[in-house]
């Protein structure tokens, strides 16, 4: 019997233990094609990244710049720039520097864009896009319910660090578009990272902490699509409700409220590639497409604008 | 002579009155050696040729002119029964019918009737409990799934999957009944077993379209499966003895003829087999267990000729664990981890025979289905300063689950013998937990026992439906009925009518063309990863952001009993299109881990389409008997926000699926059976091609693996072949079997899931199931 058992339990685990075998299999041949990644400011020179595809197994080391590449510019279908290749010397183990393609024609509000990639090797390749308008007002600047703050300095023992906080009003008006998105932000005029707020206004659409349990949490963009506004609004927004991780020894400096306008392209394209980014190491994520608007190629054409107020 | 002739023309009044006048035969049809109803089986009169068949409870009732009748009882498998009677009043006759041994054994009984051609209903398959455990099965395990899984038009979820896949529809799709009590996880083992014992069943329905009115709740399939009853003559025992598990059922009267009961019990114990081996390689410091285990029991009163109740209970779970111990210095560490799903199911019926022709059905149903991950960490040390022992304790554990109660009543009502009607109604009260984290936390100063996450939802859905099945000549028969059905979850309603609607044209030579159209409505969702079919799978009721789901299908076929040199087969092919709204499937990027965004923020609501045709022969009775399915199919789904809005193949998106099932009785006490499948490689995304992009956040530079569409490669084609042998030998304790298998007899790796391996740039096929050899050993006495 002992022996039965014995038997029965080898076999049983000699059979469940050998059932899983892993087998290299092929993936269909893939053509390499141009890539472009290209995002216009309004007011701005254009700038281009350009590369090329390869097949998903490929050695990624093996991106290479194309520095030889055509990049055209066109405006409402007309060429108004050719985009001259410079070259990335700060390489980064972390980053595929492969250089930037820059031009040096303005990017204007209102018109559509092409971005065409001519390189021997390569099918041609363009994306086009529209960039969106920045004729945004804001104005009507109310800081009256600003108060100053302050908190210890870690490093500067006895000293302190201060930091606006409470109630900004201000008045936003301009042609609004239902296709594009709005990113506002506030900012100190000597720091670089926006203050957190929040605002409990209808219009806003969508804050970047807004997690299952109901709450809304302080985030650093408030964002809003064209869709939910009305014009001629006077928003309402808390400055860093709870606190500030930024402080300042002077605070006499003014704020810059910054609008920024993306166009459908930009918007859906940084949406996705934040999904991507979240998905890439969680095995059970289902996998992110990016948008693809080059024909004959890969990548992104896509737009912004924006538009900056400074307070006294 | 005036009151003679005043006689004679009462009698020939009243003769005439007799010959003029309907009368009905009712009341139940067994199993004559166990007292197990008969469902499905034919009550015909041969020369009229009104007929009817029993009801999911035995039950029949057959309206005919008075006079001298004869009616056939018959049930494929059991020896025909023809009762002689002068018929001139209503008659009340329980037949019990004999198992025959003149007839094989039935392989698959399309439509229940005399003929495939006869039936109005379309799109359905009864299997019999016996083939199932005929079949060649993984591990000697027979599976009531993997049989289905070999029919046309349903497929298997992938290798060792016991998952299955109604003509497109996804896993949600399915409404699975156990005695009328909805299974919401229908497997053990991450899928590779079917919940159902076959011990403990008695039949098993699945219907793939033109759904008749009395089901609803599901878009693709419905599978009825109803448990033994007990024997109400003898007791009785059968099991088996395999490599991984064993199984018992034992049946028999609790007051003969009066009350009986069965109960069965299966377990598998490769944690008990694999603990020596786990032992000496952790050196005692680990243990394990996984097991799963089913449990059903049944208990069947009959109060009185009109009355009956039954009471059944499953209850079945998995169960995967370990525990490890180790120290630091004199800190002991004790880690467990496991993770259990299991269903619990009862319902309570009670039946009553209102009167000839009325029989009503009472049922009170509860289904629960729980789903634990969880984990719990133990630290004990000895305080530095005091010297006291210390015990910290941290655990986390997630769980998720459903609880319903319902109660519903059915009738059937046979006016007359050309109308059968079906009414009745229900109410479900839903419970969803969707997702909860609980969190314990303990030391010598504080402690923290907390729970996180969204509240139960709690929702009614409510059910009616009335339908007729009508012969209008003998040509013609309909199926006419509607379904009407209603949710109320979070203060809103969501009601629905549904139309249903087949028939059946006979044409010259016994073909038969049939035709159906059905709507359907589904109130709750599936949040599944396409990715990984778990049983972190998630029940999800409806919504306001995530409307029920609604389809409609149409299909047509035909059908026709053929004989080929002196072999009966039947032969029937479908076209089937259906149209869906509403499907749910997970955001690009999202999964059931983080509890940070709401359920309802992860999914989209889309479109599906799915269509193709079923070609279903099969050779019912004679030493070899089997069929032959092929099913050419196409699956799509279409969401605005996944595969930039495009219509994509779906996972179970699957061109071609071809099934051969064979037995063959080489004697009375051998038989040998075999059978092969082929399923097209199923639609994955998988990068195939790479290239540059630039963050916005930080600025770098990266590669991002894409492919043209969602779905775009296909894994290699699915195929196996399975061998089985069967010995039987009568003793003199009853009746031995000894079963020897193989599955997947020519050793073919099929793809479980494919991936890709960055570390070695490649991709790769992980298969499980390489060639296996099993052997059981079943009694039964």
């Amino acid at each position: 019997m002992k022996r039965l058992k014995y038997i029965i339990s080898s076999l049983a685990a000699v059979l469940l233990i050998s059932c899983e075998r892993t087998i290299e299999i092929d993936l269909p041949a893939h053509e390499p094609k141009l890539t472009i990644d290209c995002h216009l400011m309004a007011g701005k020179v254009a700038e281009a990244k350009v590369s090329h595809s390869m097949h998903s197994m490929g050695n990624s080391n093996n991106f290479s710049a194309l520095p030889d590449a055509e990049v055209v510019l066109f405006e409402n279908n007309v060429s108004v720039d050719t985009l001259i290749y410079v070259d990335d010397n700060t390489e980064e183990w972390w980053d595929y520097e492969i250089g930037v393609f820059v031009g040096d024609y303005i990017v204007k509000s209102g018109k559509t864009y092409k971005v065409q990639v001519n390189q021997g090797n390569y099918e041609t390749a363009y994306g086009e896009t529209v960039c969106p308008g920045n004729s945004i007002e804001i104005s009507e600047i109310d800081m009256s319910e600003l108060l100053i703050d302050s908190f210890p300095d870690y490093w500067g023992e006895g000293n302190y660090q201060y930091y606006r906080k409470g109630k900004l009003k201000f008045k936003v008006s301009g042609p609004l578009d239902e296709n594009l998105h709005y990113f506002l932000s506030i900012t100190d005029q000597n720091e670089d990272a926006p203050m957190y707020m929040i605002s409990n206004d209808p219009i806003i659409a969508g804050q970047e902490y807004n997690i299952s349990d109901g709450g809304v949490y302080p985030s650093q963009k408030l964002y809003f699509s064209g869709s939910s506004f009305n014009l001629n609004t006077v928003l309402t927004i808390e400055l860093n409700p709870e606190s500030s991780w930024y402080g300042e020894t002077d605070i006499t400096d003014g704020l810059i409220i910054k609008l920024e306008v993306q166009n459908n392209d930009y918007f859906e394209f940084m949406s996705k590639l934040d999904d991507y980014d979240q998905a890439v190491y969680n095995p059970f994520a289902e996998m992110v497409f990016l948008p693809n608007n080059i024909e004959g190629g890969y990548g992104i054409v896509s737009a912004r604008a924006e538009y900056e107020k400074t307070t006294d | 002579m005036k009151k003679g002739s005043l006689l004679i023309i009462l009698c020939c009044s009243f003769a005439l009155q007799l010959i003029g006048q309907k009368f009905t035969m009712s009341g139940y049809l067994t199993d004559k050696s166990s007292g197990e109803v008969l469902i499905g089986a034919t009550i015909y009169n041969p020369e009229t040729y009104d007929g009817t068949t029993t009801n999911a409870f035995g039950f029949y009732s057959l309206t005919m002119d008075s006079g001298q009748v004869s009616v056939v009882f018959s049930y494929l498998g059991f020896k025909t029964v023809t009762i002689d009677t002068l018929f001139n009043k209503n008659l009340s006759l329980n037949i019990a019918l004999e198992e025959g041994v003149e007839i094989n054994e039935v392989v698959i009984n399309v439509g229940k009737q005399k003929s495939i051609s006869e039936n109005s209903q379309m799109s359905e398959i009864n299997v019999p409990v016996k083939q199932i455990k005929r079949m060649p099965a993984i591990l000697g395990e027979p599976d009531l799934i993997k049989t289905l899984q070999l029919l046309p038009g349903v497929q298997s979820g992938g290798e060792g999957s016991a998952g299955f896949y109604v003509r497109g529809g996804g896993p949600d799709q399915n409404l699975i009944l156990l005695d009328g009590a909805p299974i919401y996880n229908a497997s053990h083992l991450f899928g590779f077993f079917s919940t159902f014992n076959p011990d403990a069943i008695n039949n098993v329905n699945l219907i793939k379209g033109g759904f008749p009115a009395r089901y609803g709740g599901r878009l693709s399939s419905v599978l009825d499966i109803s448990m033994k009853e007990g024997n109400m003559k003898k007791w009785s025992a059968e099991g088996s003895i395999g490599l991984i598990s064993s199984k018992i059922a034992v049946q028999g009267p609790i007051i003969k003829d009066k009350m009986s009961f069965i109960f069965s019990a299966r377990r598998t114990y490769y944690d008990i087999l694999a603990a020596p081996f786990i032992a000496a390689t952790m050196g005692g410091n680990a243990t394990s267990v996984f097991y799963f285990y089913d449990l059903n029991t049944k208990l069947n009163y009959k109060i009185s000729d009109k009355d009956r109740i039954y009471f059944s209970v499953y209850n079945g779970r998995d169960k995967f664990g370990a525990k490890f111990k180790s120290s630091f210095g004199d800190e002991e560490y004790i880690t467990r981890a496991s993770i259990w799903w299991g269903n619990l199911t009862s319902t309570l019926r009670w039946n009553h025979i209102i009167n000839e022709k009325l029989f009503m059905n009472t049922s009170l149903i509860y289904s629960q289905y729980k789903f634990n991950v969880g984990s719990r960490e133990e630290i004990n040390y000895n305080d530095y300063l005091t010297g006291n022992p210390v015990k910290e304790t941290f655990q986390i554990d997630y769980y998720s689950g459903i609880n319903d109660y319902a109660g519903k009543v059915d009738f059937d009502w046979i006016p007359k013998p050309n109308h059968l009607v079906k009414f009745g109604a229900g109410v479900t009260q839903h419970a969803f937990a969707t997702g909860i984290l609980g969190l314990v936390f303990e030391d010598s100063f504080e402690s923290l026992d907390t729970t996180i996450g969204p509240a139960p939802i709690n929702a009614t859905e409510i059910s009616a439906y009335i339908e007729d099945d009508i012969k209008v000549n003998n040509n013609l028969k309909l199926n006419l009925g509607a379904h009407l059905s209603g949710l109320y979850v979070r203060d809103k309603f969501f009601p629905s009518i549904q139309p249903r609607i087949s028939s059946r044209y006979l044409l010259k030579n016994d073909w038969a063309l049939k035709g159906s159209y059905s709507q359907m409505r589904q109130f709750i969702h599936l949040l599944t990863n396409e990715r990984a079919g778990l049983p972190t799978d998630l029940w999800v009721p409806a919504t306001d952001r995530a409307k029920p789901e609604d389809s409609w299908q149409v299909a047509l076929g035909v059908a026709k009993p053929i004989k080929i040199k002196g072999n009966d087969l039947e032969v029937s092919v479908e076209a089937y299109y259906k149209e869906m709204n509403n499907v749910i499937s997970y955001k690009e990027g999202a999964s059931f881990l983080g509890l940070n965004e709401a359920w309802e923020d992860k999914v989209e609501s889309g479109w599906g389409q799915t269509y193709g045709s079923e070609v279903f022969v099969q050779k019912k009775v004679g030493k070899l008997s089997g069929w032959f399915g092929y099913t050419l199919s196409w699956s799509n789904r279409r969401f605005n926000n996944i595969n930039q809005g495009k219509m994509y193949p779906f996972k179970y998106d699957r061109r071609h699926d071809i099934s051969i099932v064979m037995t063959y009785d080489l004697s009375e006490n051998v038989s040998v059976s075999a059978n092969w499948v082929f399923g097209s490689g199923q639609a994955i995304s998988l990068p195939e091609y790479q290239y540059l992009v630039t963050s916005s956040s930080w600025g770098g530079t990266y590669p991002v693996g894409q492919s043209e569409h969602k779905n775009s490669y296909r894994t290699p084609n699915y195929h196996r072949l399975d061998i089985g042998m069967s010995f039987k030998k009568e003793k003199r304790w009853g009746v031995r079997t000894w079963n020897i298998g193989v599955y997947n007899a020519y050793n073919r790796w099929n793809p479980y899931f494919v991936y890709i391996d960055n570390y070695n740039g490649s991709a790769r096929q992980v298969s499980l199931f390489p060639i296996i050899p099993s052997v059981s050993y079943g009694f039964k006495f």
